[in-house]
């Protein structure tokens, strides 16, 4: 149930009122990293959820990702890669899936990460293609698994989201990403 | 293959490096039979250009044929020939399909760092630092060019390669500078800089219909060049500008002002000076010397328009001035896709031939000695076009 809270709190901000209580229990247990991140995408809500909806697309975008097996319906099973081919795995699920709209997941109980996100689309003004909201949470637990976090998403943790999304919106725009 | 690679500043030397390869659907690649020396490229010569490595190959000016092509590519096939804009562009998001090829939103790999430096990117560019992609350019055998699905134009039967290589860059750059300048029948525009793009400034605003057009130059043949284009041509070490220009236009000053010097002004005035001491001691990346004089002599409710390039920050800047008199700016790199087919139309019709602006013809081993030529203007040098 307080996982569920958690989510809840950087699911949306029209979540906010709901969730105080639940921040500041959380803080008391451990400090989550947050991040957020947005991009507006010439392409529809509708073919940008579809792309993102198909977990197994996401590696081609996001550089630290190296695969997501899809399980189930919800289930899928994620694999993160940093230097010197450090890698680290964990379980997560859908929690929120509202078609061309919004995405929600968390890792499950136990995972050797502990992390949560939620990727929004919404039309942009003017019918100037669609707005694109990524946040991430995650919370580093101390000592070496803590560790192989720090190495995998290097000085800079946000650059990944960042070039996550310029290279989500040439896949969608382009059709390729770009390579030098 | 052979290419040109900047080994730091001041220093040019043509390497053996690897062919290039088909990297996305969208490549093609290009072997290049004319590539050019652009004076953008004596920046990253003079180490002005940041994020540039040891061993990048150098050009954005080149034309050549096509020799392979990836799988997604329709427009081009085996055997064609093809100028390059210097600016890579997607052909699919806001800004390209506005015709604001330079500011394509998907062509940058590093676009982060662009980012962090300006609050956004543009395209990525041919050879001209990692900050605008980290691509490999054009002076070199074989070039990698990326959507090339998009970006080439095909070239004619009858043309020579010296009359079309110009659209890849400065044709179109100083073609769009001058229709910034948003001109109006009778106008009278000043350009300051006659090197090749201050050129194609004078030239194109006169095909854009301006009643006169006075360029400013130290350089005999480089005024005398422009003079043959039909500029009144003016000596900035022989005659004060501002006053000169004042009474050339009863008082008013000119219309529009087109800056294509850019980042590196020399002039000699008291502001010169100081510029140098201050980009010398890394107090300031850019010298604004002929920029502010162009803020100071444009007329009232007029146009700067700024083809020159500016990497950083300047001190000094009249924005008084600018107020003041109600200006106009228009600055940026130039969206050449756009200015390929009408101008290549131009080249055709015989309005103008671009080859004109050419004084150096070089083997591209002899790379080196064409940077250093066109950095010193040396040997009258306006315009060095290598052949691999």
């Amino acid at each position: 149930m307080k996982r569920k809270k958690t989510l809840a709190i950087i699911a949306g901000t029209a979540a906010i009122g709901v969730a105080g209580a639940a921040y500041a229990k959380k803080r008391q247990r451990y400090s989550g990293i947050k991040m957020k991140k947005s991009i507006v995408i010439d392409r529809s809500p509708a073919e940008l959820y579809t792309f993102w909806r198909n977990l197994e697309n996401v590696p081609q975008i996001v550089d630290i990702i190296e695969s997501i097996q899809v399980r189930d319906e919800k289930r899928s099973h994620w694999t993160a890669i940093g230097p010197a081919g450090l890698r680290m795995t964990w379980d997560t699920e859908i929690t929120t899936d509202r078609e061309n709209e919004m995405i929600g997941w968390r890792s499950v109980d136990g995972s050797m990460l502990e992390t949560a996100g939620y990727i929004r689309f919404e039309p942009a003004l003017g019918g100037r293609g669609t707005v694109v909201r990524v946040a991430l949470e995650y919370s580093p637990p101390a000592g070496r698994v803590g560790g192989t976090i720090a190495s995998i998403l290097g000085k800079n943790p946000g650059s990944h989201l960042d070039q996550a999304l310029r290279r989500f919106r040439q896949k969608m725009e382009a059709g390729e990403i770009a390579r030098a | 293959m052979r290419a040109v690679c900047w080994k730091g500043k001041g220093r040019v030397e043509v390497s053996t490096v690897p062919d290039p390869a088909i990297l996305n659907p969208n490549d093609s690649i290009v072997r290049v039979s004319l590539t050019a020396i652009c004076g953008s490229d004596l920046h990253i010569y003079g180490g002005y250009i940041p994020t540039m490595k040891e061993g990048d190959v150098l050009g954005h000016e080149f034309m050549g044929e096509v020799v392979e092509t990836g799988s997604a590519v329709r427009n081009l096939k085996k055997g064609d020939r093809v100028v390059v804009p210097f600016a890579i562009a997607c052909g699919q998001c806001y800004f390209c399909r506005r015709g604001e090829t330079s500011l394509c939103d998907n062509t940058n790999p590093n676009a982060w760092m662009a980012d962090a430096l300006y609050g956004e990117s543009g395209a990525g560019l041919f050879g001209y630092s990692h900050l605008y992609g980290g691509y490999r350019g054009g002076q070199a055998e074989y070039v990698r060019v990326p959507f090339s699905d998009f970006g080439p134009i095909k070239v004619p039967e009858g043309l020579s390669d010296e009359q079309v290589l110009f659209l890849s860059d400065i044709f179109p750059t100083g073609y769009m500078a001058a229709e910034n300048c948003n001109i109006q029948r009778g106008d009278t525009v000043a350009v300051w800089g006659c090197g090749p793009v201050g050129l194609f400034a004078v030239k194109s605003a006169y095909l854009l219909g301006a009643e006169r057009v006075i360029a400013i130059d130290r350089f005999r043949e480089r005024l005398d060049a422009a003079a043959i284009w039909n500029a009144d041509v003016l000596n900035y070490q022989d005659v004060d500008v501002l006053e000169w220009l004042k009474d050339a236009t009863g008082g008013r000053g000119p219309d529009s002002c087109i800056d294509a010097v850019g980042m590196e002004a020399h002039g000699r005035s008291l502001s010169a000076v100081y510029d140098r001491t201050k980009q010398a001691m890394m107090l300031q990346t850019d010298r604004p010397t002929a920029l502010r004089q162009v803020i100071q002599a444009c007329r009232k409710g007029g146009v700067v328009s700024i083809p020159g390039v500016y990497g950083g920050v300047v001190d000094k800047f009249p924005l008084g001035a600018a107020f003041a008199k109600g200006l106009t700016f228009r600055m940026g790199q130039t969206h050449v896709h756009k200015y390929l087919k009408p101008l290549l139309d131009r080249i055709q019709k015989g309005e103008i031939d671009p080859s004109f602006v050419i004084s150096h013809r070089l083997h591209l081993d002899k790379a080196s000695h064409g940077y250093e030529i066109f950095r010193a203007k040396e040997d009258k040098c306006i315009k060095v076009v290598m052949k691999p």
